[in-house]
């Protein structure tokens, strides 16, 4: 196979092989995902779908209860479907993401220890793809809690659904806070960092606003490198201003967003008079084999941020 | 045949997927402790890793061999980013049972000798360049051969001949200052002090 110019300097270590009961176990998990059938009718279900976070917030159930009696809107901005699904808004984000920025750079920051962990509550739901030719459904929106290393090499946990999952080697929350606040510099590293996506056949363009929207959303930087990064997303070509959407909490508020080449866009929301982050949004804008257009593939809210000493303790 | 189990997947057919997980799921976990030293996150970048596929399943290449190689490119960036997987298929995720998976270091006397091996081997890959560390990995622990692991990491084959020979290159040096004279904990410092110096330079 490959030429071994003498011995590897490093043989592969020996570890035992997955036993055929987890095997099993994992294959089980797998196959119930990939082939679960649809609870409802095709018809209701994708209104089940799109509905699904309403009827988790609160705050919102009641009024987007109304809404999907009625039925949805094309621009009905109350209603869960995105309110300008038929095409980009053409609206340019520069002023607005300008105006984000220079609010976030005038918060105060926290500082937060090499040793310590960020800590961040959300409420999230994504779409998974159930079968090969059916649409895909939304999880229903549930509470995540994250605790992310300030430092490299250190392990992170998040709990979703009761369960604690590990994750070593994560891209610990320095990584984002000392991103560059030059704006050319950071653009590039935006583009560069973004490379980590390219698969998802999106374009470069996406996989750059992807990972800003990654590193806002979970994550705690100093002022200057968040505004930074708005002013950064204001130049990825195709970020438009989007009127009004709404959080997994259903939090209604100003949006920026882009649209990737498969058809997919990606919203992030603020507040409309503080300018704070609230959370992000997707959903297919136009039809594809596993959804139609105004399908939600995700949401989340952003409800807490702050800095614990160890995995499991809340901020104050 | 394996045309037919290409055509499979691209068309989204669960069994087409089942035959993959039994054919290859043991392989990727094998990688999977490998890169991460511990078994417990090894089976969730196992489930990740075909979630991911079936999410990406009409990125495979309608023609080839086994498509072990696709998986693996998959698995390579589960772990490069392993958060945002885990945050994509969370309710899947949530499914598994993981608590009743010991970690390698808590299991029998018996393998506690491997376990240290490949604690050690986790830690002397840290040591490279992440885009080395996972070539290396690719071509020489789970025997790829140049153009699989082309393929797996989308990128030129005269790419993985390069990284590959710099971490071999790299793994090399390492093993010599590990043999070179020392006391204590003094060697440790020295490897990690030319691994910084290299990686500020780089």
């Amino acid at each position: 196979m490959n030429e071994m110019p003498g011995r590897e300097p490093l043989p592969a270590p020996t570890v035992p092989d997955l036993s055929a009961d987890r095997h099993r176990e994992l294959k089980d998990v797998f196959m119930q995902t990939i082939t679960e059938a649809p609870q409802r009718t095709a018809a209701r279900r994708r209104w089940a779908l799109i509905i699904a976070p309403a009827t988790v917030a609160t705050v919102a159930a009641v009024a987007i209860g109304a809404v999907t009696l009625t039925g949805p809107k094309a621009n009905d901005a109350s209603n869960a479907i995105a309110p300008t699904v038929a095409s980009d808004s053409g609206d340019d984000a520069g002023p607005l993401l300008e105006r984000i920025a220079f609010t976030a750079a005038a918060q105060p920051g926290t500082t937060v220890g090499a040793d310590k962990f960020v800590y961040v509550h959300s409420k999230v739901a994504f779409a998974g793809q159930p079968k090969g030719r059916g649409s895909a459904r939304l999880d229903p929106v549930h509470d995540r809690e994250i605790w992310l290393p300030q430092s490299k090499g250190v392990t992170a946990q998040f709990r979703e659904n009761g369960k604690m999952v590990r994750i070593p080697d994560v891209t610990p929350n320095s990584a984002y806070a000392n991103l560059p606040t030059d704006p050319d510099a950071l653009l590039k590293r935006v583009y560069k960092e973004g490379e980590v996506f390219s698969k998802n056949g999106a374009g470069p363009d996406a996989n750059a606003f992807q990972y800003i929207g990654g590193a806002v959303s979970e994550s705690l930087l100093p002022p200057k490198v968040t505004a930074a990064l708005y002013r950064v997303a204001a130049k990825i070509p195709g970020v438009q201003r989007v009127k009004d959407s709404v959080d997994a909490a259903g939090r209604h508020g100003v949006a920026v967003g882009r649209t990737d080449q498969k058809g997919e866009r990606h919203v992030w929301i603020f507040d409309a008079r503080t300018f704070a982050f609230l959370g992000e949004r997707s959903y297919l804008v136009k039809d594809m084999e596993w959804g139609k257009a105004g399908m939600l593939t995700g949401t989340t809210a952003v409800l807490k941020r702050g800095v614990v000493d160890k995995v499991g303790q809340l901020p104050r | 045949m394996t045309h037919t189990l290409r055509a499979r997947l691209r068309a989204g057919d669960p069994a087409a997927f089942g035959q993959v997980f039994d054919d290859h799921a043991g392989q990727v976990h094998r990688h999977a402790v490998r890169a991460t030293g511990s078994w417990a996150t090894a089976e969730d970048v196992v489930s990740l890793t075909f979630f991911e596929a079936w999410r990406l399943r009409e990125n495979v290449r309608p023609d080839g061999d086994s498509v072990l190689p696709w998986l693996l490119g998959i698995a390579t960036n589960v772990l490069r980013n392993t958060r945002r997987a885990a945050r994509r298929h969370s309710a899947a995720l949530s499914r598994l049972r993981i608590e009743t998976v010991p970690d390698l270091a808590d299991e029998v006397t018996d393998r506690m000798r491997d376990a240290d091996r490949l604690t050690a081997a986790v830690a002397a890959l840290k040591r490279l360049r992440p885009a080395d560390r996972e070539v290396f990995m690719l071509c020489v622990w789970s025997g790829l051969d140049y153009a699989q692991a082309a393929e797996a990491l989308g990128v030129p084959i005269g790419t993985i001949r390069s990284r590959l020979s710099r971490a071999r290159a790299r793994l090399r040096d390492l093993t010599e200052m590990e043999l070179a004279p020392r006391r204590g904990q003094v060697q440790g410092g020295r490897i990690k002090a030319a691994r910084s110096h290299q990686e500020e330079t780089r």
